[in-house]
């Protein structure tokens, strides 16, 4: 009852702090101006007598959450004697003005300078503790644009299997969504997590690990526990774990929560590991390929190419011929400037013919090319085997002649080839049985048997 | 009357304020200072280029998603009024067992049902079931077509809705919202990406089997988001488009020089209030004026090949499921974003013949069957489905038991309305093939693993275009929105 009754008092600190801090501010600001303001002197000792009145109260509800908050003292300790300086000066302060003798040599000056110093100080302490020590360095490097977010980096299984599982996966996700509440500042059951250490001793109930019933861990239970259940952690209001993290998380425990056992001793199902990991290499080339520049987009846009990055913050780019159907082979030379950009490019239905080749070959990086519904015939078609990069070309609907197919058995990286023709020109050839199904995609299927 | 002169007096307000001296000096010096730190602060900014700020006015420009999508587009097959999983996908053959039984009391306690009362009897599968394709995976003698591209979907056995009515529910599943008010997901992927084709609409709806969903037109709807992501609705039968076409004596040119004349109006009208419903309203006599040809074009199937119109099973001129099938083909493979169609008439109570399970429901498995595996051949020849998201499902599923509408037992076999655990599934880009996520219990009737939500299928189907869920927001009345709420896991078991 009486905990109780505490609690809610040291949950009223970051309010009750805010009288204080009132009092103070105004009171400087009379002291400032107070030439201006002839009646300065009455108002500043009932301003200065008040404000040491609410920073008495503000430290007893303060002491109170760092008792009930489960804050370690190292965290507050700085911010505690801040306060109490703080108070300790603005009823100086009121001392002198009621002309005690101790303070009457000390200037008026100083203790104008001193509180304002101390309160700045008192005040940015407590914001570390609540909002984190970050919480002003982060907006300020958003602001003048210095990047603190970690770039997102390609993870392949391969590479990581012989890695420790727990710190590869494991120790992200407790960072991620448990650290902010079980750290050295904060430590919610008297549980810290920001270090294995920590982890190890577990919290007010003891180890949070049971080696020999795992499934009985209170680590376990908890993360286990319905969304609603008051013990469920991370608590509903905080980011929850995702099902893959519960699953990879329960896996570690019940194998016997070791800190070394690499991630291909755990035996990871498919899905997991095609969560947490890139499987396959990626589709597009892994080059850096340099900024595209403004004035040549604004060309080709002018002559109706439609022409983005294949996603946001890319610098490879899709170019398509969809909103001008007149393109024609010159037009290709608008993309000159960014032919090392290029991995995707559309001139379906356009009016391109054969000689588009020619300059096909200098887009090195390029990774997807359609040219449905074109008079393609596939004779010179040879010159794109240059192309290490190339993996799907879509030739629906073209003349694509039967003796150029072969060529494309010479293209190194090429996984799909569409070929399908509305007129069912290979109806001669072979197709099932002469080329690879998984490479050819000659279609004209049927739904009879 | 006084009413409508005081609005009137606002209106001339509103635009001498507009126009002012004071107007200039209260909103344009912190406009200008706004436009000066812009300057400044760009010119820090060496990342800033053309492509990444998409400064066009016009609202419908081809723009990429934050993440590397596996789609470009998106068809979605809705069966309006909820097509029976247990006839259909979901095997149970313990079901059987139960068949003209009493229903268990432990299903019946503390459940709601649209008409179900007192306590019905079971009723068994009415239809065979057999494994198909290599994966093996299940499909009932309803849907024999079906089997030849069973390979190449995913399936969801475990999708739950806690709608229960049919436009409720299906203002759920396309606008993430029971209520009136949301986006729909068609709206929502072309406000993020724009329309390829400028001479389409990057959303484009089709409805067949003789009815409009429950939900109404907001299924489609941009809520709000700018009205020019709405879902442009087309018929298969008569005009395409309604209103489409000129008055008799207006030639082409001249409402080329009435739109130019609009939509400079239009366009001074946007410099000084900057509201988003003005570039809405340029863009749309833009669009119209270029639709007059294009959407005839797209819409029309008759040059299409005897051997496609026969796979599809068409009739041109009709307005059928197999039609819109065909058309949905054309429209993505033409660079349409999101083809959404609507079959009607799947609400199987069983009390009349039309809704009989053993009857009209039968009549709509013959009418999808072949038009699905056709299109679903027909996008992967010519590697369409390798880039474009093909998703089938009901507003919620059925229940094992019987429907006994006041108490008594339907005319026909029927079942009623069930959201506990249904049956949806995907094809196309980034989708395993040949997979299943989610398994009810013995009866079909509650999820035992892989339960996934409304908001986890929108969630994925955001992923698969590039986006995250959780980041796509659209600012309105002071916060930030998102299709999928506050909820929504992509569900990673069935991708690729
Ligand atoms: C929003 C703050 C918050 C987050 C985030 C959070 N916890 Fe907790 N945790 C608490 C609080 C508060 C308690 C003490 C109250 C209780 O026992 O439920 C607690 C207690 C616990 C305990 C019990 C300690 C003991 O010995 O009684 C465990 C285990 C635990 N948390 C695990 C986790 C894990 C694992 C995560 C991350 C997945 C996590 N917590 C994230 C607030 C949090």
């Amino acid at each position: 009852m009486l905990d109780d009754f505490l609690i809610l008092i040291g949950r009223f600190h970051p309010l009750i702090v805010h009288l204080p801090i009132g009092f103070i501010v105004l009171g400087i600001l009379i002291e400032l101006n107070k030439k201006k303001l002839g009646w300065s002197n009455e108002a500043l000792k009932f301003i200065f007598f008040w404000a040491s009145i609410t920073g008495v109260f503000s430290i007893i509800s303060g002491f109170f959450q760092y008792q009930n908050g489960g804050y370690l003292w190292e965290t507050v300790q700085n911010h505690f004697i801040a306060g109490v300086l703080t108070i300790i000066l603005s009823f100086s302060f009121y001392l002198k003005l009621i002309e005690n003798s101790i303070f009457k040599p000390i200037p008026r000056k100083l203790f104008t300078i001193a509180n304002s110093f101390i309160l700045i100080v008192t005040g940015h302490l407590g914001g570390n503790i609540t909002h984190g020590e970050e919480h002003l360095v982060e907006p300020i490097n958003n602001l003048v644009g210095i990047n603190g977010e970690k770039t997102l980096t390609v993870k392949y299984y391969e590479d990581f299997e012989e890695k420790p599982l727990f710190s590869s996966l494991i120790r992200p996700i407790i960072d991620e969504k448990c650290v902010r509440c079980h750290n050295s500042k904060k430590s919610n059951g008297k549980l810290k997590m920001h270090n294995s250490v920590e982890l190890m001793k577990g919290g007010k109930n003891g180890s949070i690990i049971n080696y020999d019933t795992p499934e009985m861990s209170e680590m376990y239970i908890r993360i286990h526990l319905p969304k609603e259940e008051k013990k469920h952690m991370p608590p509903k209001s905080g980011k929850q774990l995702t099902r893959q993290e519960i699953s990879l998380i329960s896996k570690w425990i019940e194998n016997g929560s070791s800190f070394e056992k690499s991630i291909k001793d755990f035996k990871l199902e498919e899905n997991i590991i095609n969560y947490f990991f890139d499987t396959e290499k990626p589709f597009f080339p892994l080059i850096e390929a340099s900024v595209p520049d403004n004035e040549s987009i604004r060309k080709i846009r002018k002559n109706k190419i439609t022409i983005n990055p294949i996603y946001k913050n890319s610098n490879f780019l899709k170019v398509s011929s969809i909103n001008n159907l007149d393109f024609k082979n010159d037009d290709i030379s608008l993309l000159s400037d960014i032919n090392e950009n290029v991995v995707s490019l559309d001139l379906s239905d356009s009016k391109i013919t054969d000689s588009i080749f020619s300059q096909l070959k200098y887009f090195t990086n390029l990774t997807v090319l359609k040219l449905n519904n074109t008079t393609i015939t596939g004779k010179k078609i040879n010159q794109l085997v240059e192309l290490k990069n190339l993996k799907r070309i879509y030739l629906v609907n073209t003349n694509f002649k039967d003796e150029y197919i072969n060529i494309f058995t010479q293209f190194k990286n090429l996984q799909k080839v569409y070929l399908y023709n509305e007129k069912d020109n290979f109806q001669n050839l072979d197709r099932h049985t002469k080329f690879d199904n998984k490479i050819f995609e000659f279609g004209y299927y049927s739904l009879e048997d | 009357m006084n009413k409508k002169i005081k609005l009137f007096n606002e209106f001339l307000l509103k635009n001498a304020s507009a126009n002012s001296r004071r107007h200039f000096l209260k909103n344009c010096t912190l406009g200008m200072g706004g436009i000066a730190l812009s300057n400044f602060l760009t010119a820090c900014n060496s990342e800033n280029n053309l492509l990444k700020n998409n400064s066009s006015l016009n609202p419908l420009a081809p723009s990429s998603p934050p993440n590397l999508g596996k789609v470009k587009s998106v068809i979605y097959l809705h069966m309006v009024g909820a097509p029976s999983q247990l006839e259909l996908f979901d095997n149970k053959p313990e079901l059987h067992k139960l068949h003209n039984k009493p229903c268990p009391e432990s299903l019946l306690k503390g459940k709601k049902f649209a008409f179900i009362e007192g306590v019905p009897k079971m009723l068994g599968p009415q239809a065979e079931f057999k494994k198909a394709g290599d994966s093996g995976n299940w499909v009932s003698n309803n849907l024999p077509y079906f089997q030849k591209i069973i390979d190449e979907v995913s399936f969801l056995k475990a999708v739950h809705t806690d709608q229960f009515n049919h436009g409720p529910a299906q203002l759920f599943m396309h606008t993430g919202s029971p209520r009136l008010g949301r986006p729909s997901i068609g709206s929502w992927a072309t406000y993020g990406l724009g329309s390829d084709n400028q001479d389409l609409p990057g959303f484009m709806v089709l409805t067949s089997g003789g009815g409009t969903p429950d939900g109404g037109k907001s299924l489609w709807g941009s809520g709000f988001l700018p009205s020019v992501y709405q879902g442009v609705q087309c018929r298969s039968k008569g005009d395409p488009v309604l209103y489409l076409n000129d008055p008799k004596g207006i030639s082409r040119d001249l409402k080329r020089d009435l739109i130019n004349s609009i939509n400079e109006i239009n366009s001074d009208e946007y410099k000084n209030y900057k509201d988003p419903e003005i570039l809405t309203r340029i863009s749309q006599y833009e669009m119209a004026y270029r639709m007059q040809i294009a959407v005839p074009e797209v819409m029309n199937i008759n040059d299409e090949p005897d051997h496609i119109k026969e796979m599809y099973g068409v009739t041109p001129g009709d307005e059928s499921f197999a039609n819109n099938c065909l058309l949905a083909r054309k429209m993505v493979s033409k660079g349409v974003r999101f083809v959404q169609l609507y079959d009607w008439g799947w609400d199987s109570h069983g009390d009349n013949e039309e809704n009989g399970l053993m009857h009209g429901f039968k009549r709509k498995c013959q009418q999808i069957d072949r038009p699905i595996a056709a299109l679903i051949l027909d996008l992967k020849q010519r590697g369409l489905l390798d880039e474009t998201l093909v998703v089938w499902g009901g507003e919620f599923g059925r229940t094992p038991m019987q429907e006994n509408r006041s108490g008594v037992q339907n005319a026909y076999t029927g079942r009623d309305h069930h959201g506990d655990a249904f049956t949806m599934w995907m094809a196309g880009g980034g989708i395993k093939k040949g997979a299943v996520h989610g398994e009810t219990d013995e009866f079909g009737y509650k999820p035992v693993s892989g339960r996934v939500s409304v908001h986890d299928i929108q969630a994925t189907i955001l992923h698969l275009l590039g986006f995250d869920h959780e980041k796509f927001t659209y600012d309105f009345q002071g916060r930030p929105f998102r299709l999928t709420d506050v909820e929504g896991e992509i569900i990673r078991e069935i991708l690729a």
